[in-house]
Parts: structure tokens; C-alpha cells; sequence
């Protein structure tokens, strides 16, 4: 972004008190930096209990035939494995990531609303311990898929209600997130910061809290009409009192998909800050970018249709909402075409965050263009509820969001703590998640062309080697992440000191880079000016 | 906490968290009205 200067402000809090001692330090935290930490700590344990999950599909899927799980405890997993992954790791990650830099990139001394960041945080692990809680009930855990479709949700067993109320929590935990974001960003950003100063992950975060604002109420709306329909006798959704299933569908969808867009538009910003840095050039388009992230949010409200070719609808709906979703390649193709300019000519490095920068621009562009093929109609009738849908969003979520979220934590890991991490251990991480992430995703493109369908755990046996080649790329990419865990530990514990531009010879720009590494405990106790 | 966060300020922010709440608020009972609505017509 544009190049913001601090001047000379006050490295010292000395009129402001440190961190409290022990576990109150952690239970009635209120600051930016100790709420972001919680956040990124929570999303990567359950970044790991997401993962053990979907180790559980993988080796299932290892060979046809029932092997290791019944199948409904197949279909707990694959439900649960979503929602952990969605609203426990990606997610928590974002708003971790927006915690830790917001304040610090528009030159605040913390979120403006501390106590309610607190609350906002502390909700998810009840949250979260419900939700996997149901694994253990009577009837097992909710196994519709995390889409909740009705009339097949409403006969979840006894933990139907305790589904309902932890994705109540996690919505509330959103909501506050965005206001939280928001507000920061509108009334606190140091004088001479305009909006267009602002750094693109900024501007991500605020155009994707908007986004929260508005579907995240209307997910709740849904469940609650669900939670009404199964005990108090409301037909919203039943056609047997005059309700109509399909309508679930569309409220779904219409939150369901600009939340992929929450997923992914952070990573853009974060992509956004990281390639400049390292090509050693200004972002190319800086202003276009904006444009292109805002009208991307805009074109996710009226796409949502594309979920439901099959479900039958006029002729006329398919052709708008097959139109409407192929008009997304526009501004993100404008976006690709920003970064790869920006890299043309560039004297490029390939540090740890570039190396996860680069993987995600060409791997989230596979996503993409498969993501194109499936909003034509025809074709989609083909190939939905195959193995092709299946690696189309996870070529988008995991190369794409979950590849972000790791780009930006090398990125920002030292100015953090302010330690350099271990650069060799970083890249065996980035090499062994990049490969793997492609042995266990692309196969599944060949499974989805030749029918293999998805949500089931067994599957006739021409589909045998390529499901082999996935899981074993299943399991060498969960188990690298181990390494991602050792390296922020150790980084965490000690190593070479950081500088405060931690980038030294790249020269990053933006006002986090003007702190010291790690950062004073509240950011900028004296306002920066901006020139 | 800092010069960032004066009285004014301190207004603006309860205004603006406010605003979003109540979008919010309409947006979770909108829907629900909305089907209300239609089943009745």
C-alpha cells in the first residue's frame, strides 16, 4: 500500500501497566496481541483435531470395503471434520491474524472494543467442546454434512440441540469478531491514514467483516428455524405442514456461499502484503485490488444458486446464476494478473512466507479454474456430489485459505516474538505441505470425472489406486504439520534476534514494521502521524 | 488508554458497534419473518 510513515513515537508504556501474572493474564485479557495469540493457539489445535478427523476418512477411503469405522461414524466425521475445520480453524485463524495486526497496521493502541474481544474469544472453546461433545451422546454426532440439510438433519439423535446452540456460539463469536473489526478500522486509525493508506490485509479484513455482519445472522436465523421445526412443532421446513425443504437450501446457501469468501478473502490481503515485500516492488494495482476484493464480496451474495443446480429451478435462475458466478474470474483474474505483475521483474527472494505465497497463488488458481467448470450448468449436473467437488474446495481451502494463514504466520512470526525462526526447518515444512497437499488433492479430480460419488465410505473397486494415492498423501501431509508446530515453538522459546523491520534487506513497508520486535504490549500508546 | 480514544470517540464507537448490531439483529429476524410471511400467502 500506499507508504506510511510513523514518526517518532513512543516506544514505552510506562504510563500503562504490563501483562497481569499467571492464568488471569489469559482469562480477562483484553489486549489485542494476547487475543490474537489465543486465537492462533486455538485454531491450530483444532486445526489438528479437524486433521485427526480427516485421517479417519482417508483411511477408511484407503481400500474399498468397510474397514475401520461404521458408516455413520464415516459421516460424523465428515460433517464434524468441516465444521471444525471451518468454523474452528480457519476462521479462529483469520480473526487471530486481524487481532494481532489491525491494531498495529492502522497504528492503534488495541481493538476498540477490548472487553467484548474477550468475550468473543472465550465463547469458542465452549463452543467447540459442545460441538465435539455430541460425538459422545446417545445417537451420535450430527452426520447430515455440515450443510444441516433437512429433512436428513432433523434426525440427528439427542445431540440435535447441542449442535444448534454451538453453532449459535461460534455465529455470536463471528458477529462480535466483525463489529470488533469494524470499528477499529472506521474510528481508530491514526491521523492521515485514509482509507486507501491503508495496508490490503486492512482492507480485506474490513470488506470480509462486512461480510460476516451479514450472513452470519442469517445462518442463525436457519438453525433456529431448524431447532423450532424439530421440538416445537414449526413447519418451516417440513413439507408435511406446508413447508418447503429447498428453502433451507437457499438460506443455506445464501450464507453459505459468501463464507468461502470469508475464508479467503484475509488470504488475499495477506498474499497482498507478502509478494511486494519479497519481489521488492510496490503491490502493482494496489487501488485496482481493492475494487477487485470489494466487487468479489458483492458477486457472493447473488451466486448462491450455483449450490442448487440439481435441486431443479427455471431455466432462466440457472442461466443467471451460472452467468453471475463465471463474472467472479473477472475481478479475480484481475487479482492474479496484480500479483504475477507485481512479481514481473522483481528481485525475488524465497523466504518461508514468499515460498507459501507463490504455492498459494498457482494452487488456489487450480481451485479456481475447477471451480469455473463446475458453475456451468450442464456440466455440474455431471459432476455434482462427485469427488471433483470435493477437490475443487479443498484445492480452494487448504492451498488457498489454510496456505494464507501459514504464509502470514512466517511472515509476521518474528515481529511477534521477536525471535527468527528456523528458515531450513520452515521450507522442509513448506516443501513437504506442498507436494503432499497435491498427491492428496489432484487424484481426487480423476475420482470426481469417472463418478466416484462423495460422503460415502466404501466404493467400488475401479476407484481403489487413485483413493491409495490420496490417503497416502493424506497422511504425509498431516504429519508434516508437525513440523510447522516445532518450528513456532521453538521460535517462541528463543532463537537469533529479530530486527524491528524483521525483513531487513526486503524493506517491508506498513506501520507494524516501525514497532519494535516483539512489540511494546500496547501498540501505539501515542498516535502515529501518517504522511 | 491513549489520544486515540477520547470522549468523542468513545461515542462514535458505542454508535457504530450499535448500528452493526442492529443490522445484525435485522438480518436474524428478517429471515425468519420473511418465511413467515410467505407461508401465509
Amino acid at each position: 500500500m500506499a507508504e506510511a510513515h510513523a514518526a517518532a513515537h513512543d516506544h514505552h508504556d510506562d504510563h500503562d501497566h504490563g501483562p497481569a501474572k499467571g492464568i488471569k493474564r489469559w482469562l480477562f485479557a483484553t489486549n489485542h496481541k494476547d487475543i490474537g495469540t489465543m486465537y492462533l493457539v486455538f485454531s491450530l489445535i483444532m486445526f489438528f483435531i479437524g486433521g485427526a478427523m480427516a485421517m479417519v476418512i482417508r483411511a477408511e477411503l484407503f481400500r474399498p470395503g468397510l474397514q475401520i469405522v461404521d458408516p455413520v461414524l464415516f459421516n460424523q466425521m465428515t460433517t464434524n471434520h468441516a465444521l471444525v475445520m471451518i468454523f474452528g480453524a480457519v476462521m479462529p485463524a483469520f480473526v487471530g491474524l486481524a487481532n494481532w495486526m489491525i491494531p498495529m497496521q492502522v497504528g492503534a493502541p488495541d481493538m476498540a472494543l477490548p472487553r467484548m474481544n474477550n468475550f468473543s474469544f472465550w465463547i469458542l472453546p465452549f463452543a467447540f467442546t459442545l460441538l465435539l461433545s455430541t460425538l459422545f451422546v446417545p445417537g451420535g454426532a450430527a452426520a447430515a454434512g455440515w450443510t444441516l440439510y433437512p429433512p436428513l438433519s432433523l434426525q440427528t439423535g439427542d445431540s440435535f440441540p447441542m449442535l444448534i446452540f454451538a453453532i449459535h456460539m461460534m455465529g455470536a463469536s463471528s458477529i462480535m469478531g466483525a463489529i470488533n473489526v469494524i470499528v477499529t478500522i472506521m474510528n481508530m486509525r491514526a491521523p492521515g491514514m485514509d482509507l486507501l493508506k491503508m495496508p490490503l490485509f486492512t482492507w480485506a479484513w474490513l470488506i470480509t467483516a462486512y461480510l460476516l455482519i451479514a450472513v452470519m445472522p442469517v445462518l442463525a436465523g436457519a438453525v433456529t428455524m431448524l431447532l423450532t421445526d424439530h421440538f416445537f412443532g414449526t413447519s418451516f421446513f417440513n413439507a408435511a405442514g406446508g413447508g418447503d425443504p429447498v428453502m433451507f437450501e437457499h438460506i443455506f446457501w445464501f450464507f453459505g456461499h459468501p463464507e468461502v469468501y470469508i475464508m479467503i478473502l484475509p488470504a488475499f490481503g495477506i498474499i497482498s502484503e507478502i509478494l511486494p515485500t519479497f519481489a521488492r516492488k510496490p503491490l502493482f494495482g494496489a487501488t485496482s485490488m481493492i475494487y477487485a476484493i470489494a466487487s468479489i464480496a458483492f458477486l457472493s451474495f447473488i451466486v448462491w444458486g450455483h449450490h442448487m443446480f440439481v435441486d431443479g429451478m427455471p431455466l432462466a435462475a440457472q442461466l443467471f446464476y451460472m452467468m453471475s458466478t463465471m463474472l467472479i474470474a473477472v475481478p479475480t483474474g484481475v487479482k492474479v494478473f496484480n500479483w504475477t505483475a507485481t512479481l514481473w521483474k522483481g528481485s525475488i527472494s524465497f523466504e518461508p512466507p514468499m515460498l507459501f505465497a507463490l504455492s498459494f497463488l498457482f494452487l488456489f488458481s487450480i481451485g479456481g479454474f475447477s471451480g469455473l467448470m463446475l458453475a456451468i450448468v450442464p456440466v455440474d449436473f455431471q459432476y455434482n456430489q462427485t469427488y471433483f467437488v470435493v477437490a475443487h474446495f479443498h484445492y480452494v481451502l487448504v492451498p488457498g485459505a489454510i496456505f494464507g494463514i501459514m504464509a502470514a504466520v512466517y511472515y509476521w512470526l518474528p515481529k511477534w516474538t521477536g525471535h527468527m525462526y528456523n528458515m531450513t526447518l520452515a521450507k522442509w515444512h513448506f516443501w513437504l505441505s506442498t507436494i503432499f497437499v497435491n498427491v492428496l488433492f489432484f487424484p481426487q479430480h480423476f475420482l470426481g470425472l469417472a463418478g466416484m460419488p462423495r460422503r460415502i465410505p466404501d466404493y467400488n473397486v475401479q476407484f481403489t489406486d487413485w483413493n491409495m494415492v490420496s490417503s497416502i498423501g493424506g497422511f504425509a501431509f498431516g504429519l508434516s504439520q508437525i513440523l510447522f508446530v516445532i518450528v513456532i515453538v521453538r521460535c517462541v522459546r528463543g532463537g537469533v534476534k529479530a530486527s524491528d523491520h524483521v525483513w531487513d534487506d526486503a524493506k517491508p513497508t506498513g506501520l507494524e514494521w516501525t514497532l519494535s520486535s516483539p512489540p511494546p504490549y500496547h501498540s501505539f500508546s501515542t498516535a502515529p502521524h501518517i504522511e | 488508554m491513549s489520544a486515540t480514544v477520547n470522549p468523542p470517540n468513545k461515542k462514535r464507537i458505542r454508535n457504530s458497534a450499535l448500528g452493526l448490531l442492529a443490522v445484525v439483529l435485522v438480518f436474524y429476524f428478517g429471515f425468519m419473518a420473511l418465511l413467515i410471511y410467505r407461508s401465509h400467502h
